[in-house]
């Protein structure tokens, strides 16, 4: 039993470290998965973008990145609450 | 390709007439007002009639073309989509329709399905353009997509190797929005939205290379002989040469043989670089079979196919 939790201990830490050490590269992808995504649509909106039947086509498969940029959109007044979350335990 | 009113769709309809006594000929008007059909005195539509043996023509349904090009986008985006029933996919679909350059793109579309469908049938396929404005839109449209391509499929590289180098950390993830479950695939091959861009650089990529062949692809403009008309044309002259298009003779067309029109064909042939081929105001309006035959006399048709030697 005390094994048991000895190694749950270790796998959560585990798991922690791992999350911790790709927080800074999710945080990029996040950034560029909107860039992309705002890219892509922007042109609705009036945004200097590709001709809109790139958009089109790619439209159907952006679901993840419409996701990021939406949630970009909503937490766009706290950008430093976003990136000090990064260096804080 | 001109102006609105100088006479290209006359000039298109005797250059296709009189080719079409040797080659297989395919006329098409791609002018969202159509003229074709009153040219040759019989009505057309968007299925190729023929006219006479070894000529046929065609009006592109513009409106049609767009909603075609739109349904094939809306059944993937309702796939994808459809279960957020609150967004209402027709409704964006309809304001999608009206966005720049969808008028462009579908134009762009249906070319390359005309020339794709025509291959084998026509040995020449002339294009009747809208004026100068929406067709230097439509011509620049493969250079600006594969511009744009490049950039996007770029960008795509940062996000796919981002999100590898976080799959061999912490393990393959997904993706869940509303209960549903979305791979993110972090190699090109297993990527949808890379694959796509890929597809289309490759499609753009052959229009392109089909535009820039002077073996295949020339253009043809039309002014009339007054100073408004040469400097139009010697702006979408210079529109095409930076697009690397082939650019055949030019055609002057209604001239009577004032004195400033000669001035301005005088001028042309200084500026514009390209032999002049000049078509009479007629006095009676070109309008049927025997007009458009008595007008393709002023053209010499042969040396407008691609390919030719165009001299003065």
């Amino acid at each position: 039993m005390r094994l048991q939790s000895v190694w749950d201990l270790l796998k959560g830490f585990g798991s922690g470290l791992r999350y911790q050490s790709t927080e800074y590269v999710e945080y990029e992808l996040r950034e560029i998965e909107n860039i992309f995504s705002l890219l892509l649509v922007g042109s609705f909106i009036g945004i200097p973008s590709p001709p809109s039947n790139i958009s089109i086509r790619v439209l159907p498969y952006l679901a993840r990145e419409m996701y990021v940029m939406g949630r970009k959109a909503r937490d766009m007044d706290d950008i430093s609450g976003e990136v000090f979350g990064l260096f804080i335990d | 390709m001109g102006k609105g009113g100088v006479g290209k769709t006359t000039c298109a309809a005797a250059i296709a007439l009189s080719l079409s006594r040797e080659h297989r000929t395919l006329i098409v008007s791609l002018d969202p007002a159509h003229n074709l059909g009153d040219v040759f005195g019989t009505p057309l539509s968007g299925k190729a009639k023929e006219l006479r043996t070894g000529l046929h023509a065609l009006e592109v349904d513009m409106e049609q073309a767009i909603k075609d090009y739109l349904k094939e986008s809306a059944g993937k985006l309702k796939d994808m989509y459809g279960y957020l029933k609150a967004i209402n996919i027709e409704g964006y679909l309809d304001t999608i329709r009206l966005s720049p350059g969808i008028e462009e793109y579908a134009t762009l579309e249906e070319m390359e399905k005309i020339i794709s469908e025509g291959e084998g049938r026509y040995e020449v396929i002339v294009f009747d353009t809208p004026p100068t404005g929406l067709t230097l839109r439509v011509l620049a449209l493969p250079e600006i997509s594969l511009i744009w391509g490049r950039r996007l499929i770029k960008l795509r590289k940062e996000i796919l190797s981002r999100r590898l180098a976080i799959e061999k950390i912490q393990g393959e993830k997904k993706f869940v929005l509303d209960g549903k479950e979305f791979e993110l695939p972090s190699r090109a091959e297993k990527d949808a939205v890379m694959q796509e861009l890929l597809s289309y650089m490759e499609e753009v990529g052959r229009v392109k290379k089909l535009q820039t062949d002077p073996e295949r692809s020339v253009v043809m403009p039309v002014m009339n002989p007054d100073s408004l008309s040469l400097f139009e044309t010697r702006r979408a002259l210079n529109t095409l040469k930076s697009l690397s298009m082939p650019i055949g003779n030019i055609v002057v067309n209604k001239f009577s043989g004032k004195k400033e029109e000669v001035e301005a064909i005088t001028r042309a042939e200084t500026e514009l670089g390209r032999p002049i081929r000049k078509v009479p105001l007629l006095e009676e309006e070109p309008v049927g079979f025997p007009a458009i035959e008595s007008l393709s006399g002023y053209l010499r048709a042969e040396e407008w196919l691609p390919g030719k030697k165009n001299d003065a």
